[in-house]
């Protein structure tokens, strides 16, 4: 009786936690969410009556459909690169027989070590002197170089489940090296590409702390737009951009869970461990 | 070492690229800021460089700036502490429960991932204003209205929003840790009579370990290199490295100031991750000195 008693309070207390968890989780993006059908004209709860004006009118406002459409860009361009950059890299990585192997690997997994902000600085240094930042070009160098490794990483967890025999018998039917990569070896770690694209994408997307460095007042993306906003307004049309904001990432989550399924090991060979 | 199971040659090709784009995007420029931070280099008319140490030596002799550190690393400690105590527990369910919805609970603790700091950020200063419903919810508890303390611009306000964020990061290691761990080591403690909390201290909690540290590392490193929610949430008040490097780069436009903030950042992060790693070996070495002493 006792123990029913017991396993009864453990099943409550472990709902009120989870319970817990889930509200302490969702509750930014759901009064943001909230807070962009406000129709009063600056924050304030309760919300004072539900309009969509924020969408219709103040998103069209500003610049930040430019801000939008920078970040979307980016976020295809730099992850598309990325990609190509960091499935090569993986490639030669994993197959290549030379010494000095860990150094490379090294190497190329360490943009994920250095503080972005000091990656920031870097690139602004010597990308002003070249007269080339605050431009589009500027962002894109500084967002490849922060999700290519990510690519690299998730790529290279997925090599070793490749058939051993797989490439090597394409190889003796006649194949050569280009097509037993392209049509062989490629859609055999498809997942693992498009889990990288998405992460990348993802990335660039919500990427503020090295995309801070590399912005100008005309060229800028959209989550950097909103933390310069941030300081200067309360208007309700920042909460409206930062719903689409949420829309488009969690869209892009939706897509990755088809793609893979988000079970946590998936996402766990993509976060940023450093060991 | 390279196993020849991809039969695809050229790996100086492949790796090209990537090393390319490291060495010209990142090296490259580092090592010029480094040099930079021991300049005394202002962007705009060219003056002659002289060489200082005092971007590096302010952080140890000022004392404002010396609290900034300790801000900064105290910071990473009570959120790796945080994300400790909230995220084992649920680790814990995650990988040894079953239940109805637990894909889907899995999914909706991975959304801060996706979402990012600011938009968070955005979402916790609507919370904890003195407009924001957690106002409004002790107003209702009877605070009269000119009590309710404020929640912003604080140090806890600041932990608690990078929790947020961060919390699936201490989780997922830890997780797979336990998921590591084969179901009949439980088992067995449980059969030869180990209550179910004596199992878990005894069996689990040290194999679990490793995750533990790879989890709080990873938390540590992330949090002290935050910058949207010390400089959104904080404010002025909570200025952390980050913050500082920042205003040092866009509005005192000092650059090398900037540039010896994120190498210091660097450096707190190498120890961060390099300590614990000496001390897990030196424990390890205890342990085989104390085994051969013993006999």
């Amino acid at each position: 009786m006792a123990s029913q008693m017991r396993r009864i309070g453990l099943r409550v207390a472990l709902i009120a936690f989870l319970t817990l968890m889930v509200v302490f989780i969702l509750a930014p993006s759901l009064i943001v969410a909230g807070m962009s059908l406000n129709d009063g004209a600056y924050f304030s709860f309760p919300p004072q009556g539900i309009s969509l004006r924020w969408y219709t009118e103040g998103l069209f406002a500003r610049g930040w459909l430019d801000a939008l459409a920078l970040s979307l860009g980016l976020g295809v361009a730099s992850a598309s690169i990325a990609c190509v950059i960091g499935v090569a890299a993986a490639i030669g990585l994993f197959e290549g027989a030379f010494r000095g192997k860990a150094v490379a690997s090294a190497i190329l997994h360490s943009p994920i070590l250095v503080p972005q902000l000091l990656l920031g600085i870097a690139l602004a240094f010597v990308l002003t002197r070249l007269t080339w930042n605050g431009t589009p070009a500027s962002l894109l160098a500084g967002h490849i170089l922060v999700t290519a490794p990510f690519v690299l990483r998730l790529v290279l967890g997925a090599l070793p489940g490749v058939p051993g025999n797989l490439v090597p018998a394409a190889r003796t039917l006649g194949a050569s090296p280009t097509t037993a990569l392209v049509k062989v070896l490629l859609p055999v770690i498809r997942p693992a590409m498009v889990s990288g694209w998405i992460f990348a994408f993802v990335i660039s997307f919500d990427n503020v702390m090295i995309s801070l460095f590399l912005t100008s007042p005309r060229v800028t993306t959209l989550p950097v737009k909103i933390l310069s906003t941030m300081d200067q307004s309360s208007d309700p049309t920042i909460a409206a951009i930062s719903t689409v904001f949420m829309i488009v990432a969690i869209g892009m989550m939706l897509v990755l869970n088809r793609v893979v399924g988000l079970q946590f090991e998936s996402v766990r060979a993509a976060a940023a461990s450093r060991n | 070492m390279g196993r020849r199971q991809l039969a695809i040659p050229g790996w100086v090709v492949q790796i090209a690229p990537a090393m390319l784009l490291i060495a010209s995007l990142m090296a490259a420029p580092l090592a010029i800021v480094a040099i930079l931070s021991f300049t005394t280099f202002r962007p705009g008319p060219a003056e002659p460089l002289q060489f200082t140490t005092d971007h590096y030596s302010r952080w140890f002799v000022d004392p404002y700036y010396r609290d900034v550190v300790i801000r900064t690393v105290w910071l990473g400690l009570a959120t790796s502490t945080a994300c400790l105590i909230v995220g084992y527990p649920l680790a814990y369910i995650f990988a040894r429960l079953s239940f109805r919805g637990r894909a889907l609970l899995m999914f909706v603790m991975l959304t801060p991932l996706f979402i990012g700091a600011v938009v968070r950020s955005l979402g916790w200063v609507m919370i904890l204003d003195r407009t924001g419903p957690v106002a409004v919810l002790l107003e209702a508890m009877g605070v009269p209205e000119g009590d309710v303390p404020q929640m912003l611009y604080t140090f806890p306000a600041v932990v608690i929003s990078l929790v947020n964020v961060l919390l699936m990061f201490m989780v997922l290691p830890i997780y797979s840790s336990i998921r590591g761990i084969p179901g009949t080591l439980e088992e067995a403690g449980r059969t030869l009579g180990a209550s179910p909390f004596k199992t878990w201290a005894k069996v689990t909690l040290p194999l679990s370990v490793p995750g533990i540290v790879a989890g709080w590392i990873l938390v540590f490193v992330l949090s002290i290199g935050s910058f949207v929610q010390p400089r959104v949430i904080g404010g002025p008040s909570q200025h952390v490295l980050s913050t500082i490097l920042y205003r040092d780069f866009s509005f005192s436009l000092d650059w090398p100031a900037a540039a010896a903030a994120g190498i210091l950042l660097l450096v707190i992060g190498i120890f961060a991750v390099v300590l614990p790693r000496l001390v897990t070996k030196r424990v390890m070495q205890w342990d085989v000195e104390a085994e051969s002493m013993g006999g």
